[in-house]
């Protein structure tokens, strides 16, 4: 096909449209900072950063953050398709307990043809989990996803994660979302899925829930241990062992000089029993405090599932990673490892290990011997 | 587009920084793209946002490096294509059509339309193939993957997209002769 006037008008048109092109890269870098968490398997999961991209979101979900009136709930046969904790553990470790101590919520809603159903719920001081399912007069596939983030009245804003699978035509999931606070008995969740979206199309509907969730019995272990290296202090706050998770608080400390050469430092933990099991830790989410020193002096909280009821004494192995972008290159960083904190569960008591041997977490192995 | 093989294989296998890289070379193809059919900054970026998500969770996806360029305008049309009908802004191409016709009936209508609302005012599926072959110079076999119908069919809705643009633009076309010979 010759190129004469007419194609080249097109192309001149569309290139007359305005690039913002700031915008554009930032939308980019956000989604892969958004992104960033590493997938366990191939459910699709969602990490909701509570720091920098919250911005982000405000601007996608404005229909989730406003606190309304309570809708009527109404009770409505839905198919049982299974207790969604028990079908998400066959995957990943220590969810069994979830399904034995959360407490059954069985709210349930529909509209337009798609009907969702709060099954379950748990609150254990740090983390509220809950889980439901959505069932659709359209068939639906693996693209198939509720939008809308759930949150705390108590909360500031979204935050958590959410994760999703089918299961028997079906589309179940479970929401995380953290809320540290001991102190609070009960906890309000508000969730306004607002869609139900597939690749075919997304499905609209008035769906509403609200509901309360009771906190398990938590007993904190008060920590106040601050482990240094190079620049970066990792304050351990508090620990708490509860009938479904470990749940700790640590904060991360930045000499601001570490911040004129590099831009980013994050402070993660693993960790290991008396029986020599290695857990992943995996934080959820984390947040500036009053009187931070740097823009990289975080508080986060992480949740430990699945420890050996047979354990007495539980060691995290804090180990950081300082980090800058490189133009054109991939982005430099340095591993840090900090002294560990062993706690003596029996006791309630604790001790660093100086200068401690890192455990391999099994994936890690395998993937290693892989190569 | 075209693009290093080996990037787009380091991309499909999962190196983020290869993606990204792609994928800020790819910006404002892609933006161009969403504008067309949505015509307003925000609307364009909210497309834009879930392009970049949905190749980012799907990159995997892809089978060979050189259906990259393919696959990823592909997101972004489908994405485009959703934000209309979810919004309700999709003109049914029959009614288009018949508006286009009513419209070349009448002269000189024609003679305000620049290239761009001329372009606007094609039916989906021919101001996608005339954007796909003129402004991202896709061939017509990667034209008839994205759209999802045969070659032949490629060519004819093209050579009917340039047909009916050349009604729209009898006005803005003299011009521009005028000027060349001028």
């Amino acid at each position: 096909m010759q190129m004469n006037d007419k194609e080249i008008l097109i192309k001149n048109a569309m290139q007359d449209i305005k690039v913002p092109e700031d915008h554009l890269e930032s939308i980019i870098d956000d989604a892969f900072y958004e992104t960033s968490k590493p997938k366990k398997n191939k459910r699709k999961k969602w990490l909701i950063p509570t720091i920098a991209a919250a911005v982000l979101f405000i601007g996608l979900f404005t229909a989730t953050l406003s606190a309304s009136p309570v809708l009527a709930n109404y009770m409505a046969q839905v198919p049982v398709i299974g207790n969604v904790f028990s079908i998400f553990a066959e995957e990943e470790e220590g969810l069994i307990q979830y399904e034995r101590f959360s407490d059954d919520v069985k709210l349930t809603q529909s509209s337009n043809g798609v009907t969702i159903s709060i099954d379950k719920a748990v609150y254990d001081g740090t983390n509220v989990t809950f889980t439901y399912t959505v069932t659709s007069t359209r068939e639906l596939d693996d693209s198939a996803h509720l939008t809308g983030f759930p949150q705390l009245l108590e909360g500031e804003g979204p935050a958590g994660s959410m994760d999703w699978k089918l299961a028997e035509g079906s589309l179940i999931g479970i929401n995380t979302i953290p809320h540290l606070d001991e102190e609070a008995a009960q906890v309000n969740v508000i969730w306004e899925p607002g869609s139900l979206y597939t690749d075919a199309g997304e499905i609209e509907g008035d769906w509403k829930f609200e509901f309360a969730v009771d906190q398990l019995k938590t007993d904190p272990i008060m920590l106040d241990e601050i482990n240094s290296e190079g620049g970066v202090s990792v304050h351990f706050t508090e620990v708490t062992f509860t009938d479904v998770a470990v749940n700790v608080a640590y904060q991360q400390l930045v000499d601001p000089a570490l911040l004129e050469v590099w831009e980013a430092v994050e402070v993660e933990l693993m960790a290991a029993d008396d029986l020599g099991n290695v857990y992943l830790v995996p934080y959820n989410g984390g947040t500036t405090y009053g009187g931070a020193r740097t823009r990289e002096d975080f508080s986060w909280t992480a949740t430990m599932r699945g420890l050996d009821p047979l354990a007495t004494s539980l060691t995290f192995y804090p180990f950081g990673h300082v980090s800058r972008m490189v133009e054109g290159k991939e982005p430099e960083s340095i591993r840090i490892e900090f002294d560990a904190l062993e706690i003596n569960m029996l006791e309630g008591t604790y001790r660093i290990i100086e200068d401690p041997e890192f455990p391999v977490y099994e994936e890690e192995e395998r993937e290693e011997k892989r190569k | 587009m075209q693009h290093d093989e080996e990037i787009i294989s380091a991309a499909i296998q999962g190196d983020r920084i290869a993606l990204q890289q792609l994928l800020k070379s790819e910006k404002e193809k892609l933006y161009r793209m969403a504008y067309t059919y949505v015509k307003n900054e925000d609307d364009a970026l909210e497309i834009f946002q879930q392009t970049v998500l949905q190749a980012i969770e799907s990159v995997h996806q892809v089978k060979e490096p050189h259906y990259f360029s393919t696959w990823l305008v592909r997101i972004c049309i489908n994405k485009a294509l959703a934000f209309l009908k979810n919004n309700k802004k999709l003109v049914y191409m029959d009614e288009v059509e018949d508006r286009n016709l009513e419209d070349s009936a009448t002269a000189d209508v024609a003679e305000r339309l620049d290239v761009s609302s001329a372009l606007d005012s094609l039916p989906e599926k021919f101001k996608t193939a005339l954007m796909l072959r003129y402004y991202q110079d896709f061939t017509v076999k990667q034209i008839a993957t994205v759209m999802e119908c045969p070659e032949g069919t490629v060519k004819t809705t093209l050579h009917r997209g340039l047909a009916m643009l050349k009604k729209d633009l009898k006005g803005v076309y003299a011009d521009e002769r005028q000027r060349d010979f001028n």
